[in-house]
C-alpha cells in the first residue's frame, strides 16, 4: 500500500491538499454513508463495482460494498467455504440428504475429506438407509475400534482394519463395484500430508489401496434412501432414532459420491479440486459456506435442486472453520449470483461486478399473428482479475440482508479491501483491464465513488470520486507497521489461478 | 491449598527437560507440579498425597491455562530401564484409574482402540513420561536429570495451540517440532506417531523401530 506521505489531488477544491491519513480498510470496522446522502450512492440502470481484496485464512465475515435504497441495491461480498465441526454431544450433529435422486446402486466412490477426533468406540462415517430394504442401513461406514474401518452393504460387512488419522485432516475414499465385489479403501498418508502441507504444498496424492477386499458381490443398493453423515440411523429419516454414542467427531471439510469405482489416476486428478458438477458419473460433491449453513444447506457442485444436503440445527450454530476458500458473490438489481469457482486465500485478486440492463426483442404471438416486443433484461457479470468468471444463481433469500445497512464498506475480518471504485456505467473489458492497477484521469467521468482508503481533514474516509460521498468509519486505523502485505502493480504480480477448476466440456 | 503449585521441586527439576526439549510449545507452558516424593511410603501411599492436588489442578487448569501436571517420582528403579518404565507407568495410571472420583476407570476398557486416552477426574489426558532410559537420542531423553516424571497433559490445553477457526494444529507447527527433533538427534519414530491409539505414545521405545512398549500389560 502507498505511504500516507504523498498528496492527494481533491477534484473537487480544484487543488492539492496536505498528505492524509492512509487507513487500512479491513477488519472488525466498517464506513457508513450518512443517511442523507444515500440518494447520491444510488446507481439506476448500468453499473461497475470494482475492488482490491485480500483474504486471510479463517476468513468469516466477507462484506466488501453493500448499498440498498429504494431506488438501487448493489453489494459484493465473499462467501467463505470451509468445515462444519460434528460433536458426539447434544443437540445431534448430522448432515442429511433425504429422498436421494439416483443414489449409486452397482458402483459407488465415496470421497470424504475429514479431521476426526477421538470421541466414539463406534464413530459413524455414513449411515444410508431406505424405507422399504430389509436392513437397518443398506449402505453403513463406521470406524470401530480396533477393527478399523468396517463397511456394510445390505447387511454384509468387512473390516478393513484401517484407521483414521486423529487430530489430522485426511482424504478418505472407499470405492465398490457390485459386479465383483471388490471394495478398496484409499487414505492419505499422514505423515507425508503433514510434510507437504508445511511446506505450502496443499495439495498431496492418493498411493494405492490400504485395503482390497470383497464385499456384497452382485448385490444392489436400493434409491431413495436417506443419507447421514455423522450419526448412525436406526430408522430412515428418523432424528431421534439416531444413535449419540456412534456419532461422528471431528471436522468434515467436504463429501463426494460418484455412481462408478474411480481408479487412482482419477481420484488423483480429482483430489482437492472443485468439480464443475456435470462429470460423468458425479451424483453429488458437497461442500459447507457461511451462507448455505446459515440457511442449514450445503453447496453441491452437481445440483441446487436433488440431493440437496441439510445440515442439523447444531451444525448452523458456529460458523463453517478452516477457511482457506470462498465463492465471490454479488447482487445487481433483481439478481443474486455466486462465481461457481472457489478461489484461494491468501493472496489479493482484484473482483469487479459488472451490471447491465438490456433491452432485445422478443417474438411474441398474438390473436393479431407473430409480433415483436421490446424486453427488458438484466446482465451480471463477475470477473476475478480481469477475467469472468462463470456463476450461479442464488435465491435473494439465501443472502441475509441486515436492513439498517444502507451505503457501507465492510466488515472484512481477515482481511482487507483497497481501493473500491463505483461506477454508473457498464465497463468493458477493455476499460478495466486497462484501469485495473491505476486509474486514468480520463476515466472518471462516471465514477460515482472511489476509496483508497484516504482520510479526509475532518476524520471521515475520503471519496476520491469529487462527488463528496465521503465516509464515517469506525475501527480502522492507519497501519502499525508495514508488514501489510502488498497489493499487485501488475499482472506479473497478481497471483495465479483460482482453486483448480475442472473446465466444463465445451 | 496455599503453596506454590509451579514451585515445587518436581516443577524446578522438570524444568531442565522443559527448557531442553526441542518442543516449540514447552518452554511456554505452565506446570504444576506434585509434592515431594517420599521413597520411604509406598506408590499408592505417595499417589494418595498426589491425587488431591492433581485433582485441583484438573480444576483449574482450564481457567488458568494450565497445560500440565509433573510427578517426579525419586529413586532409580522407576525408570532407568524401559521395563521399569513400563511398570511404573502402568501401576501409576492403574492406581489412579481405580481411585477416579469421575468413576470413569479407564484402565479397565479396551486400550488398544482409537478413542480411549486416559482419564481421570472427567479430563482426558495424555501422558508424557520421562526416565533415565532414555539416551540423547531419544525424545524422551530428560537431558540428565536422574530421576522419572510423569507429565500429565489436559487434552485441552493442546487447543490453545490451535488458531480460532481452525480444527487443529497447523501442519507447519506439526512438521517443524518433528524437525527441530530430527535436526537435534531425536526424531520422532513415525510408525508410532501414525498409530491410531493413544497408550502407544505413553512410554516411547528405546530405539527407533522398537516395538511398541506395551506398558499397560507390564
Amino acid at each position: 500500500m502507498a505511504d500516507s506521505t504523498s498528496s492527494i489531488e481533491d477534484r473537487s477544491l480544484g487543488a492539492t491538499v496536505p498528505p492524509a491519513t492512509r487507513l487500512v480498510m479491513g477488519g472488525e470496522g466498517s464506513a457508513q454513508l450518512a443517511p442523507e446522502l444515500l440518494n447520491k450512492s444510488a446507481v439506476v440502470g448500468d453499473l461497475t463495482l470494482e475492488a482490491w481484496v485480500y483474504a486471510r485464512d479463517r476468513l468469516q465475515q466477507a462484506e466488501i460494498v453493500t448499498h440498498k435504497s429504494t431506488q438501487s441495491h448493489y453489494r459484493l461480498k465473499l462467501d467463505p467455504v470451509g468445515s462444519l465441526a460434528f460433536s458426539n454431544l447434544m443437540p445431534k450433529t448430522w448432515l442429511m440428504i433425504n429422498y436421494f435422486k439416483d443414489f449409486p446402486a452397482t458402483e459407488l466412490t465415496i470421497e470424504l475429506l475429514i479431521c476426526p477426533f477421538r470421541g466414539n468406540h463406534f464413530s459413524t462415517l455414513l449411515s444410508y438407509s431406505t424405507p422399504h430394504s430389509d436392513y437397518d442401513n443398506d449402505l453403513l461406514i463406521y470406524e470401530h475400534g480396533k477393527r478399523g474401518l468396517v463397511v456394510c452393504i445390505n447387511d454384509r460387512s468387512i473390516e478393513t482394519g484401517v484407521t483414521l488419522d486423529y487430530s489430522q485432516w485426511q482424504h478418505i475414499v472407499i470405492t465398490w463395484t457390485s459386479s465383483t465385489g471388490v471394495l478398496k479403501i484409499y487414505k492419505d498418508d499422514g505423515e507425508e500430508t503433514i510434510a507437504a502441507a508445511s511446506e505450502g504444498n496443499r495439495r498431496t496424492l492418493l498411493a494405492g489401496p490400504l485395503f482390497t477386499g470383497r464385499l456384497a458381490q452382485n448385490e444392489s443398493i436400493a434409491d431413495g434412501g436417506c443419507l447421514v453423515f455423522g450419526q448412525k440411523q436406526e430408522r430412515p429419516a428418523d432424528l431421534a432414532a439416531l444413535d449419540i454414542g456412534k456419532s461422528f467427531v471431528g471436522s468434515l471439510l467436504s463429501m463426494r459420491i460418484w455412481s462408478r469405482a474411480c481408479g487412482l489416476d482419477e481420484l488423483n486428478q480429482h483430489k482437492g479440486v472443485w468439480l464443475c458438477g456435470d462429470e460423468e458419473g458425479l451424483v453429488a460433491d458437497w461442500r459447507f459456506s457461511e451462507m448455505s449453513r446459515a440457511v442449514g444447506e450445503c453447496l453441491n457442485a452437481c445440483s441446487v435442486e436433488h440431493n440437496v444436503g441439510q445440515l442439523s440445527g447444531a451444525l448452523m450454530l458456529r460458523p463453517v472453520r478452516d477457511v482457506k476458500q470462498y465463492r465471490v458473490v454479488a447482487v445487481a438489481g433483481r439478481q443474486t449470483v455466486a462465481s461457481r469457482e472457489l478461489f484461494q486465500t491468501q493472496n489479493w485478486k482484484h473482483l469487479t461486478l459488472v451490471y447491465r440492463e438490456t433491452e432485445h426483442q422478443r417474438l411474441a404471438h398474438g390473436p393479431d399473428g407473430p409480433t415483436t416486443e421490446l424486453r427488458q433484461g438484466q446482465r451480471l457479470q463477475l470477473l476475478v482479475n480481469g477475467s469472468e468468471v462463470e456463476t450461479v444463481s442464488l435465491e435473494p433469500s439465501h443472502l441475509p440482508f441486515d436492513e439498517t445497512i444502507l451505503f457501507r464498506l465492510g466488515r472484512f475480518d481477515s482481511g482487507l479491501i483497497d481501493e473500491v471504485r463505483i461506477w454508473n456505467e457498464a465497463r468493458t473489458a477493455g476499460q478495466l483491464k486497462e484501469n485495473l492497477f491505476s486509474l486514468s484521469e480520463n476515466e472518471r467521468a462516471h465514477l460515482v465513488a472511489h476509496y483508497l482508503g484516504h482520510t479526509t481533514d475532518d476524520g471521515k474516509l475520503r471519496d476520491h470520486s469529487g462527488r463528496g460521498l465521503n465516509l464515517s468509519y469506525t475501527g480502522w486505523a492507519a497501519p502499525k507497521t508495514s508488514r501489510q502485505p502488498q497489493r499487485p502493480a501488475s499482472d506479473a504480480e497478481l497471483s495465479g489461478p483460482a482453486l483448480q477448476i475442472k473446465s466444463k466440456p465445451e | 491449598m496455599l503453596y506454590d503449585a509451579e514451585g515445587y521441586s518436581s516443577v524446578l527439576n522438570f524444568k531442565v527437560v522443559q527448557e531442553n526439549t526441542e518442543c516449540i510449545y514447552a518452554a511456554k507452558s505452565r506446570i504444576w507440579g506434585a509434592s515431594d516424593w517420599r521413597p520411604e511410603l509406598s506408590l499408592a501411599a505417595n499417589l494418595d498425597a498426589i491425587i488431591p492436588h492433581l485433582l485441583r489442578f484438573l480444576d483449574l487448569a482450564r481457567p488458568l491455562k494450565l497445560d500440565g501436571y509433573v510427578v517426579e517420582m525419586l529413586g532409580p528403579d522407576y525408570g532407568d530401564t524401559i521395563e521399569h518404565l513400563a511398570r511404573t507407568t502402568r501401576l501409576v495410571l492403574d492406581y489412579l484409574s481405580e481411585q477416579d472420583p469421575a468413576g470413569e476407570h479407564c484402565m479397565a476398557k479396551e486400550i488398544e482402540d482409537p478413542s480411549w486416552c486416559f482419564a481421570f477426574g472427567g479430563e482426558k489426558i495424555f501422558i508424557n513420561t520421562f526416565g533415565s532410559c532414555y539416551d540423547s537420542h531419544n525424545s524422551r531423553f530428560s537431558f540428565g536429570a536422574l530421576n522419572t516424571f510423569i507429565l500429565f497433559q489436559p487434552r485441552h490445553s493442546f487447543a490453545q495451540a490451535i488458531r480460532p477457526g481452525e480444527s487443529t494444529l497447523p501442519a507447519a507447527a506439526r512438521s517443524r517440532i518433528r524437525a527441530d527433533y530430527r535436526k537435534h538427534g531425536r526424531p520422532y519414530d513415525a510408525q508410532i506417531s501414525a498409530s491410531p491409539f493413544d497408550a502407544y505414545r505413553y512410554v516411547r521405545p528405546l530405539k527407533h523401530g522398537d516395538p511398541t512398549v506395551r506398558w499397560w500389560e507390564a
